[in-house]
This record gives C-alpha cells, structure tokens and sequence, in this order.
C-alpha cells in the first residue's frame, strides 16, 4: 500500500474523531433550548459548517436518544408530517454540563501549545 | 409527457410525476439497504423520508402543482448520500466497548474497491501484504488443480465484512499478523452474521409494532409487509441459490466428461464409457466449454443477484459485459454445432447402443427365459445300462502240428 493513502487514512480517522466529540456537544448544546425541530439544529449546524448534508444528523439523534441524553415528542405541524421535537433528558443536561467544561479546558489548553509554538 | 403518481410519504399524500418517483424510491432503497444492520435504521429512514416529505409539501404549497425531477434532486442533494451517513462510528463504538480500547489490530475485510467478484481476494492480500493478483492466480490455481472448493469462497464473502470506512480500510492493512488474528477475525465475524440475521428479525417485528400504532411511514418502502416479504424472499432466494449452484456443479460435471473425451457411467453394475459427442477431440473440446459457458453464465449471474440481495451488498454486475461474453459463447456454441453437423459421432454411438444392447441380452440370458410347466414333466431319459467290460481275450494256444490222419 502506498505511503499517501495511508497517510490520508490516518488523517481522515483523525479527523472524523475530533468532529464526532464536537458535534456531539454541539447538537446537546443547540437542544438545550428546549424544544426544537431537527431542520432548527441542522441549519445552526450548516451555518457553522460543522456537517454538509443533513443526512448526516438523523444517525447521531438516534443514537444520543438511545443513550438516553435526548428525548423528543410528537408535534402536528401545517407544514406538512407530524414532527418529532427533541430536547435533552436530565442525564442528557448533566452530559451537556459536563461537556462545557471539558470543552472550555481543551480550548484553552490547545491554544495555549498552539501559541507558544 | 408524464404520468403524475399519487404517493404516501411518511403519511403525507403527495403528487409526484413517475420519473422523480423512480428517483425518489431507488434513493430510499438505497438508504434501506445501507441502514439495514442497524438497530434503529428504520427510525432512522423514517425521519428522513418525514423530512422529505415537508421538504416536498414546502414545494407543493408555493404553487408547483406536482413534484419534478429537479426538486427530488435538491433534495437528495440537501440529504446527502448514505456514504454521509455514517454508521460505521456506532459500530466502532460497540467494539470498543467490548474491548474497551480503540480497535487498531489487523482485521480481516473484503476490499469493495478492487474486486472482482466479492473482494475476498484482494482482502486477503491485503492482509498477508500480498499482490492482489498473485492471490487471485493462487485461489485459482487451488480451485482448480487442488479440488479447493468454490463455497469456501462464498462462505467467506458472506462472513467477511466490507472494508467501507478509512478506519476499517486502514484495520485492512494493520501491522501484525498471526494466525490467531485470522482465527479471531473469522470468529468475531460469525458472530456479526448472526446478529446480522438478528437485526433483520427484529427490524421486522419494530416494524409490526410501529404499525400496529398506526404510526407507518408508509410509502411502500419501510413498512413492516414489506420488511416481511423481504425476509421470506431472501430465505427462497437462499434455496434457489443452492438448486442453482448443484445444477451448476452436475453440469459442469457431465460437459467437463465430455470435454474430455466420454463419461463413465453405471450400466447394470458394470462400468461403460460413452463415446465423445464428436469425432475431433478438439471440436468436441469446444463444443463442451461454449455450451457450458452458455448456460453457467446466467447461472452464475443469477447467483450472485441473489447473494448480493441476501447481504444487502451493493451489486457490481456489469449486464452488458456479461451479456457481450454470453452472446460470443452463443456464436462459438452456434458455430461448432453448424460446423459439426457431419462431425457426429455417429459410428460411436451406434457401436455403443449395440454394446449396452448385448450388455443388457448378457444380463437377461442369464435369468430363467421362461419358467418350467409343472404339468408337462419332461421324461427322463431312459438310461442305458453301461456296457460290460470285454473279458481280456485268452492267449491262443499255440495250435499243434497238425497231422492228417492216414487214414479216413
């Protein structure tokens, strides 16, 4: 196998590591105003770039709904099917809690090496 | 000109004209199969098709009077494809759970981007740190002249799982190997097939639940009939498969015998061969292979459609590349035979009807011909008595001098 496309590979892994905690935070955080729609948490998330299609939310609200940091609830809308609105359970606000301050300490410790670089 | 379908997506009735239809349901049926073996992949595909249905409902209510092409292309574009949407992040998680440490050992995979027909061997390759097509020429050479049969071969593209993620692609190459690690790996994999079929049952019954709440996402693509007409249609899938596979193999027996010059067969417990179809070894040569090919190649078509069907796996059939090499065997086929018409073993075969035909008067010959009448005896004959042994002669004596008598 030639040395770029293992490079890239690790890249990649990386990559997609470092987004998947983000992210993971990010839609809690976005959650945390109680009450919202998933084209509501997939617009914030396009307009801070953080994922491309909206594809990509539907797999990561199941699975944090399933580890019981989400819950949603059924909601008639004019607009067209029945909604699911989601909003954080109380696991799902300590995680979030949590988080933040893990964040805030990685933040400043990586702009501090980044820095002094 | 097109016709305007009425469909339910998600619930929600919406017009739509039948080429954005076709579009919509072969990206729906996509996401199926790629959300397959997930637990909650039918959740999830129900949420996808409620957003495109308010997606499409936003199109119908600013006036468009039915769903086109273009707005089912926006949005698929806007949803992304399945490859977006990863799942593979889920299973790492349940791994390293299992391990309670971040996978990175060497693992065995199928290599979906360089294949020719499941992958496996360039996934092998790839993990003794071969060249691909040294392990292809090996597998070859090992079905052919060592009798390595063709289902480990199946058994593995079943067991094996596709190396679709970078992590997995890099897992693929890893560092170490041992035999252990391809021990464990065909091990765990086992497991996977299992769950596998796990998850389709219980998708199945999620699915009956759901609609007995009323609760469907309908659309004729997620729902639990469907699911189960799925699942009984993969199992005859499976049955066909192997009535394919054991015609396949009897005749590739029986053409291959001829190929080679005859078959033997069993008459009446004595062993015989049938002469070659055809005079020329050569002809008949070809003659056997382009009939053969003739007829495995839609064989084997068919059983790979139903394999990838089985495991959801993408197909990478090219029809017409199959269909150009099935119509070149159908011109060599066409061709031997008008050329071969005067070439008909005919001799042979006439000898040979004359030889089973003794063969079986052989056989006959020896039962009774026709069971004896009770009632008419057969007379003995009468025996005659052995003739007396002839009492040795006496020695003659000698006779005396004989005088004449003087005297009468």
């Amino acid at each position: 196998m030639d040395i770029y496309l293992h490079n890239q590979m690790k890249i990649e892994n990386t990559q997609s590591q470092m987004r998947k905690g983000v992210l993971e935070y990010c839609i809690l955080t976005l959650t945390s105003a109680g009450e919202v729609y998933a084209s509501d948490i997939i617009r914030h998330l396009k307009d801070a770039k953080l994922i491309v299609v909206e594809g990509t939310l539907y797999p990561l609200l199941t699975r944090l709904k399933n580890a019981g940091l989400l819950k949603y609830e059924w909601k008639e809308s004019d607009q067209g099917p029945p909604r699911k609105y989601y909003s954080l359970t109380t696991e799902g606000e300590n995680f979030k809690t949590e988080l933040a301050a893990t964040w805030t300490e990685l933040t400043t410790s990586v702009s501090k090496i980044t820095n002094t670089k | 000109m097109n016709k305007i379908i009425q469909i339910n997506l998600a619930g929600q009735a919406v017009s739509i004209d039948e080429q954005a239809y076709q579009k919509l349901s072969e990206y729906l049926k996509q996401l199926e199969n790629h959300f397959a073996s997930t637990p909650d992949g039918s959740e999830i595909l129900g949420d996808i098709e409620s957003r495109i249905a308010e997606l499409f409902f936003s199109k119908l209510k600013k006036g468009n009077a039915f769903i086109n092409d273009t707005d089912v292309t926006e949005a698929i574009t806007l949803m992304g494809t399945p490859s977006d949407m990863g799942i593979e992040d889920e299973y790492e998680e349940q791994a390293s759970n299992q391990t309670s440490s971040v996978e990175t050992s060497k693992k065995l995979f199928r290599d979906p981007n360089d294949r020719v027909l499941g992958g496996v061997c360039s996934g092998l390759a790839a993990y003794f740190g071969m060249d691909t097509s040294l392990m292809r020429v090996i597998t070859i050479l090992l079905v052919v002249f060592a009798g390595l049969p063709i289902f480990i071969y199946i058994i593995l593209w079943a067991v094996l799982p596709e190396a679709t993620s970078p992590q997995d692609r890099y897992r693929m190459y890893g560092d170490a190997t041992t035999v252990n690690d391809i021990v464990d790996s065909v091990r765990n994999e086992a497991k996977g097939v299992a769950s596998r079929v796990k998850n389709e049952a219980s998708t199945v019954a999620n699915n009956f639940k759901k609609n007995a709440k009323s609760y469907s996402s309908s659309g004729g693509v997620t729902n639990g009939l469907g699911q189960v007409i799925r699942f009984f249609s993969k199992i005859f899938g499976a049955a066909v498969l192997t009535g394919l596979v054991a015609t396949a193999i009897a005749l590739i027996v029986i053409l291959l015998s001829n190929a080679a010059g005859g078959l033997d067969i069993n008459w009446h417990g004595e062993e015989v061969t049938t002469p070659s179809l055809l005079k020329s070894p050569t002809l008949n040569w070809i003659f056997s292979i382009s009939l053969l090919s003739l007829i495995l190649i839609p064989i084997g078509t068919a059983c790979y459609g139903i394999l990838t069907y089985i495991f959801n796996s993408e197909n990478y059939i090219n029809l017409k590349a199959i269909f150009l090499a099935w119509l070149i065997c159908l011109a060599v086929f066409i061709g031997t035979s008008i050329y071969s018409a005067g070439n008909l073993n005919v001799e042979s075969f006439k000898t040979f009807g004359e030889e089973l035909r003794q063969n079986e008067n052989f056989h006959n010959s020896i039962e009774p011909v026709s069971p004896i009448d009770p009632l008419d005896p057969i007379e003995p004959l009468e025996s005659l008595e052995p003739l007396e042994p002839l009492e040795p002669a006496e020695p003659l004596e000698p006779l005396e001098d004989w005088v004449y008598p003087d005297s009468i």
